[in-house]
């Protein structure tokens, strides 16, 4: 049985991908999961992992090449194949398979839900619902390597908080019980509860402040590099870096704050940030979060004996919210220690982020 | 996001900006379009259909039809502006410039200046340029250079959709006059376009491409050919940094010199004749600011100086062509 391996599609931007290296070489056995291939979007790299199990019988597309999403870059063997039969199914493969049409219900669909206000959510897949919730001057997109990752085992369900992305800049005092209040909200527009709620960085304090104030919409919490916790911290100077920023080095500056290596921020995702700054109100609304943020009332007011299971995902090269003290949370809490990534690690590692989440689900 | 065009951008910004604040109009020739003609009211709007549906919106009142009398339109809307509007007004045409520059460039420009600060003249003249549609040397020029010398005028040359809603809507909230160059051969391209209003910000160059191998400065219906070209040599194995600067007054010019720093070769596209063009003024800047970062001659691909032309075969080898770029950023590897 052969298997084609095609350029994954991360994100609803994504068009082509660019093949920096093959991990692994014809005639290597493969296993489901496994790294294979360091693609280069213009958002960022990220390693495609094995879907199946099997021998790497043929590269289609070697280093360097840019393909299309959908393209035919390799072929997994399951079982003894000879050179013809894989000449075969090459030629007779279809030369890109755009992903909606292969499968359209797992395809990513972005949405805007009115609650009040406006807020942008994107879905896909189905099954057991899993909530994403960004940080601080983040967006949905922050979770592109989750949602491709994961909607093949959960109805995915990532919403761009008040004040960011497509949502409407009306943030209220910008307390968390406000925000947790509107992901409520929006999580009842669509008939979610009993949810495994992922939150990064200030989105893990909403997700915190929502189980304890909507404890039927959250089965379980994710928390990674989230604000809030014992030990930890909130860099003044990543928030008043975004909320003070005129140009876009200024932001390219902040954002380099985010990552362990300062050259993953590429200007793809600059562009988004300042994009999204550029918008009435934008800023204003993030002035009003990190005031609020550095007061601490909120953080402190989180009761983290009364969450439902937590796991929680840190990273020891923690520029934003620092290394949180785990002696001082409560027990029976999982915690992940990661060494590879800074703040952003559901991008810089998404591999060990997907396995992570994938096991809560 | 919306994928919209050029044109559609420009027509979201006055609608957004004229629902936000009373005291935005729009003045100019058929902006209306209709009225007092056949009564069908906004079926024109404008002689490219940029305003089109404004009229039925805001009435007449504040989509002002004018006599065809372009001193008369910049006139009223410099004296507008000054005294507490916020006039949007529409010259069809810039090549008819001529006709109001006294109260452009001696009037509007100045007022701030010669009123001890005092006056704020947030006027915005929309007006269009380049060649291309085969409408002669009368309607085909682009004449920044004339208006970017201007002290006391704003300049700003939009390429894309995204950028030509956010450039508007940042010229109707300036409160100096700015002149809004648009580009004819952009007006049906698209893009994607945020629905919420955003300003994007005067002087700050846009980085389309990034390359170490040579540094392209491109202006408005220029941008989208300095891409192409720079597509093309990437396929080659040269790298190139193509900057946008979205305004000529002001301009950019640590975005261009930090770039220089880094590829050391620059090329310059201008639709304009060479002599005091964009092209020539950032040549300048490079050798007096930045003599010992260039590593070759830099390369300006401008028009001919000549009148555009209206032979077809002509006209389309006046403007500066992607293979022109191309080979303007070769000679100076």
């Amino acid at each position: 049985m052969l298997k084609a391996i095609r350029m994954p599609k991360w994100g609803l931007a994504m068009e082509e991908g660019t093949i920096v290296e093959w991990l692994r070489s014809v005639g290597d056995e493969v296993a489901e999961g496994d790294d294979l291939i360091d693609i280069e979007t213009t958002k960022i790299t990220n390693t495609l992992q094995a879907t199946n199990a099997g021998r790497l019988v043929r590269i289609v597309a070697g280093d360097g090449e840019v393909m299309p999403v959908g393209a035919l870059i390799g072929v997994l063997a399951s079982e003894i194949a000879d050179e013809a039969e894989v000449d075969a199914f090459i030629a007779a493969s279809p030369v890109a398979v755009v992903e909606e049409e292969a499968e359209e219900e797992a395809a990513m669909a972005v949405q805007s839900l009115d609650i009040g206000k406006r807020i942008n959510v994107a879905t896909a897949g189905s099954g057991k619902p899993l909530v994403l919730l960004h940080g601080f001057s983040g967006d949905l997109n922050n979770w592109l390597f989750t949602i491709e990752g994961l909607k093949d085992a959960a109805r995915v369900i990532a919403i761009d908080l008040p004040g960011h992305g497509a949502s409407e800049k009306d943030v209220g005092d910008g307390s968390l019980a406000g925000l947790a209040a509107d992901v409520a909200a929006a999580l009842e527009e669509l008939g979610v509860s009993d949810a495994v709620v992922a939150g990064h960085s200030l989105g893990g304090a909403v997700a915190m402040r929502l189980a304890l104030d909507h404890p039927a919409l959250v089965s379980k919490l994710a928390l990674v590099c989230p604000a809030g916790l014992p030990g930890g911290f909130v860099s003044d100077d990543f928030l008043s870096g975004i909320v003070n920023a005129e140009k876009a080095r200024d932001v390219k500056k902040a954002l380099q704050l985010l990552v362990r290596d300062p050259d993953t921020v590429s200007r793809d995702m600059v562009d988004g940030v300042v994009k999204m700054l550029r918008l009435d109100g934008a800023q204003a609304a993030l002035a009003v979060l990190r005031e609020r943020m550095l007061a601490g009332g909120d953080f402190a007011a989180l009761s983290l004996d009364a969450l439902p299971p937590v796991t929680l995902i840190a990273s020891r090269n923690d520029a934003i919210v620092g290394a949180p003290d785990v002696s001082a949370l409560p027990p029976g809490w999982t915690v992940h220690w990661l060494d590879q990534a800074g703040h952003l690690p559901q991008l810089e590692a998404a591999g060990e982020v997907n396995a992570l989440l994938r096991a809560l689900l | 996001m919306p994928v919209i065009s050029y044109r559609k951008a420009i027509n979201q910004a006055l609608e957004q900006e004229m629902a936000r604040d009373a005291r935005v109009i729009l003045m100019g020739i058929d902006v209306g379009g209709g009225a007092g003609g056949s009564g069908d009211v906004g079926s024109v709007g404008g002689v490219m259909g940029v305003t089109k549906g404004l009229y039925p919106k805001f009435g007449s009142d504040r989509v002002i039809d004018t006599p065809i009398s372009e001193s008369a339109i910049i006139g009223a809307a410099a004296g507008a502006a000054v005294t507490g509007m916020r006039p949007v007004a529409e010259l069809m045409f810039v090549d008819f410039i001529g006709v109001c520059f006294d109260q452009i460039y001696n009037q509007a420009a100045k007022f701030r200046y010669m009123f001890g600060g005092k006056a704020r003249t947030p006027l915005v003249i929309r007006t269009m340029g380049g060649a291309g549609m085969r409408a002669g040397a009368q309607h085909s020029q682009t004449l920044h250079p004339i208006l970017t010398m201007v002290p006391g005028l704003k300049v700003v040359m939009p390429s894309s959709p995204y950028d030509a809603k956010g450039l508007l809507t940042r010229a109707i909230r300036d409160d100096d006059p700015v002149v809004f160059l648009e580009s004819k051969s952009l007006y049906d391209v698209k893009g994607e376009v945020p629905e919420e209003a955003y300003e994007i910000p005067f002087g700050e160059a846009n980085v389309l491409r990034d390359g170490r191998d040579a540094t392209i400065v491109a202006f408005g219906a220029m941008v989208p050919r300095a891409v192409a070209a720079a597509d093309l040599l990437a396929k080659e194995g040269v790298k190139v940094t193509v900057l946008d600067p979205r305004t000529t007054s002001p301009l950019d010019e640590e975005a261009i010199l930090d770039s220089l720093d880094e590829t050391g070769r620059l090329v310059v596209v201008d639709e304009s004749p060479p002599r005091c063009s964009l092209a020539a003024d950032i040549a300048a800047l490079a050798v007096s600011q930045a003599f010992d970062a260039l590593k070759a001659p830099v390369g300006l691909v401008t028009c001919p100086h000549t009148p555009v032309p209206f032979a077809p075969n002509l006209e389309d080898a006046y403007v500066p062509s992607v293979a022109r770029i191309v080979e303007a950023v070769k000679k100076t590897l």
